[in-house]
């Protein structure tokens, strides 16, 4: 649970989404909580102002009486929730039902219960209650539980003031209740509306995280060197998709200079060869006229080596294009390692190698069958000239890995990532006839493929291993 | 055989004609591709050259018109690319061979020879049995005799030697083996084709004291003759 929470955070759009909803929530809350308070004052208010017009009425008409008429403050007890009242004489007796004290105060007072009325009276008020309330049929539920629960619990407004030839007391019970019920109401407003908002808000959240995750794996694969990938949608919307518009425009001129790039350097290539060319073939006219000196032979030999290079480099950037990731078909590993076995036994062989193929399970990936035979006959053939007699050379499959591995001197840890570049070679294999191109079309070709490529130590830490690790076919067909 | 040669650089064109003529062929050399084009619609000829790249018209789509055209005399693209690629479209564009540059006249001879004979008998070649001087070959029941003996062959000795006994006579350079019996089309760094020749001989040519297979030296080999 806490990893989703801490995995929903790590989106940023849920989370400003989860946020926003939150926010929303708790305004709505503060909302209500001033909602409450205003209503409150302003009923007290309300209140306050019909106390002082009672109070003034009640003064007149003892004014005009003259005296505190029989029964002053008497009235059924029930009636007191709208508005009561009550008289002090001078020699400190109560018509009505309040506590002497209450008179002490001047002008407005709240009051609880307890300091209103005395004991008796307070009794005799919630037997009344009580017996009102067993009257009706209880249809009321929440009036019931308010008053029977001792939920109500009111407060009393009182005014208290001189009238006549003592003082003269008129109280209401005031709000209390309503406050609780208000809250109550705003509660369960913000409940019911936090579930939907809170959904909603997901739902926008996880929507604009679908389209941030996709940006995110197009520009991965921009990254891997997939150009052709664009993100906008057809439909241009809103800032995000702006947004996507610009890194389509960055990647198309990315991909337009990156092909005049290669265009440039194959017109160079092709400028280059011309020459060379003709070079050539000037040498096979003095051949064929004549018998050429040892020198003059390895010239041409020389010859057809700077051309086989410069084919290699031509190559290598025509791989790195991905352009033909188009005509990719099923490839049985299995398949591939038979062929090339075929191919090179019989030279491994004359050769003082031994070839060993293991197939485990050879899984089918997708791939130009041309490229990959000569992968595997790069490795093969690298094998082959970097052991000594004797030597064994291992092509494995195990599912989606294809590796060759020999026993020869091995390549140090420190070089093993620059073997793949092009025209790297090691200083000890300065030597060795061949191009030092041969890992470096490897790694062209496994690119192509977005095959892993990994250098390492052979079996019982001596030789070379070098394995490749192929992706999903699935992933790959998309 | 007449052939019309498509080069614009002048070099190489009067190089390939010289050659192509020193085998006995008939040359037509056109530098412009738009010439080459109406020159291959108007006249016959056993066989076309045309370098992919060329000005006014270029070979490729030369290539395509003469395919559009119906016009079906075989080609062979020449290019300064050495992709596979372009190959593989040279190929879909109708061209029946593909050769990049710079290449050895030997090799330009031997596909000339090759795709000549293959225009003027085209399915021909279709005989399951083929036998050469006591060596029998029965592609049907995969089984190779020499002087009524039963010679073992793996699948691609078998394919090698049908390949050159196919092509009797006529020059199989290293890179059309390759081709054709390895479906390889690129130059291997290791002597393959050497190789499986000599294991081939061996076994077919040592214990007979026969010699079947000639090795024309720096091009390639030749089936008989």
């Amino acid at each position: 649970m806490f990893l989703v929470i801490k995995r929903i955070f790590r989106m940023s759009a849920l989370r400003q989404a989860v946020v926003l909803s939150l926010s929303f929530l708790v305004l709505l809350s503060a909302g209500g909580v001033l909602l409450n308070r205003y209503l409150t004052r302003e009923l007290q208010t309300e209140i306050d102002d019909e106390l002082r017009r009672e109070f003034a009425t009640i003064s007149r008409s003892l004014r005009a009486q003259g005296q505190v008429p029989e029964g002053f403050g008497q009235t059924d007890l029930l009636s007191a929730i709208e508005m009561s009242r009550a008289f002090l004489h001078e020699d400190g007796t109560v018509s009505g039902s309040v506590k002497a004290d209450v008179f002490k105060t001047n002008g407005l007072k709240t009051l609880q219960d307890a300091d209103l009325f005395s004991e008796q009276t307070q009794r005799e008020f919630f037997a009344a209650i009580e017996a009102e309330l067993a009257g009706f049929e209880s249809d009321d539920d929440t009036s019931t539980e308010l008053f029977v629960g001792g939920e109500f619990d009111p407060v009393w407004r009182i005014f208290v003031g001189p009238a006549l030839d003592g003082r003269l007391v008129v109280f209401a019970p005031t709000i209390g209740g309503l406050g609780t019920e208000l809250s109550a109401v705003i509660s369960i407003a913000v409940i019911l509306l936090s579930i939907p908002t809170l959904a909603v808000g997901v739902i926008f959240g996880l929507r604009a995280q679908a389209r941030l995750d996709r940006i995110g794996k197009g520009y991965e694969r921009i990254a891997d060197g997939d150009l052709s990938v664009r993100l906008a949608p057809t439909v241009v919307v809103d800032d995000l998709d702006r947004l996507t518009q610009r890194i389509d425009d960055a990647t198309a001129k990315l991909q337009t200079s990156l092909r005049q790039m290669s265009e440039f350097s194959s017109n160079i290539a092709h400028d280059l060869r011309t020459p060379l060319t003709r070079l050539r073939v000037h040498l096979d006219q003095a051949e064929a006229e004549e018998t050429l000196s040892d020198h003059e032979l390895s010239s041409i030999e020389q010859v057809d080596s700077i051309i086989s290079v410069f084919d290699s480099i031509q190559r290598i950037a025509r791989l790195r294009t991905g352009e033909r990731r188009a005509k990719f078909q099923p490839v049985n590993l299995g398949a591939l390692v038979n062929h090339a076995a075929e191919i090179y036994e019989a030279v491994a062989e004359d050769e003082g190698r031994v070839l060993v193929c293991r197939l485990d399970n050879p899984a089918t990936i997708s791939g130009d069958q041309g490229l990959l035979t000569q992968l595997l006959a790069n490795l093969i053939e690298n094998a082959i000239k970097h052991t000594d007699q004797g030597a064994t050379i291992t092509i494995a499959v195990k599912d989606r890995i294809l590796s060759v591995c020999d026993n020869g001197p091995g390549i140090p840890t420190k070089e093993r990532p620059k073997v793949l570049e092009p025209l790297y070679r090691l200083e000890t294999s300065r030597g060795t006839p061949g191009a030092g191109i041969g890992l470096a079309m490897v790694k062209a070709i496994a690119d192509l493929h977005e095959a892993e490529i990994a250098l390492s130590e052979g079996e019982h830490h001596i030789g070379l291993k070098v394995a490749l690790q192929f992706g999903d076919i699935a992933s790959e067909a998309k | 055989m007449r052939i019309l040669l498509l080069e614009d650089d002048k070099d190489i064109g009067q190089w390939t004609t010289q050659g192509l003529t020193a085998a006995g062929h008939v040359v037509d050399w056109l530098q412009s591709g738009r010439d080459a084009l109406l020159a291959a619609t108007t006249r016959d000829y056993d066989v076309l050259v045309f370098d992919r790249m060329t000005p006014e018209l270029d070979g490729l789509s030369a290539l395509k018109t003469l395919r559009g055209a119906n016009i079906k005399t075989p080609l062979i693209l020449l290019t300064a690319l050495g992709e596979v690629e372009d190959r593989v479209e040279g190929l879909e564009a109708g061209a029946d061979d593909y050769l990049s540059k710079p290449f050895a006249m030997t090799e330009l001879l031997a596909r000339v020879s090759a795709l000549g004979r293959r225009g003027h008998s085209e399915g021909a070649d279709t005989s399951t049995k083929l036998a050469h001087d006591g060596l029998e070959l029965d592609l049907l029941a995969q089984k190779c005799r020499v002087n009524g003996e039963r010679v073992l062959l793996n699948p691609k000795e078998f394919r090698l030697l049908e390949v050159l006994m196919r092509s009797k006579g006529r020059i199989q350079t290293r890179a059309m083996l390759l081709d054709k019996v390895w479906d390889i089309n690129f130059e291997p760094s290791t002597s393959v084709v050497e190789t499986h020749i000599s294991r081939l001989r061996n076994k077919i040519e040592r214990p007979f004291a026969k010699e079947f297979i000639k090795t024309i030296r720096g091009s390639g080999y030749v089936f008989g003759d």
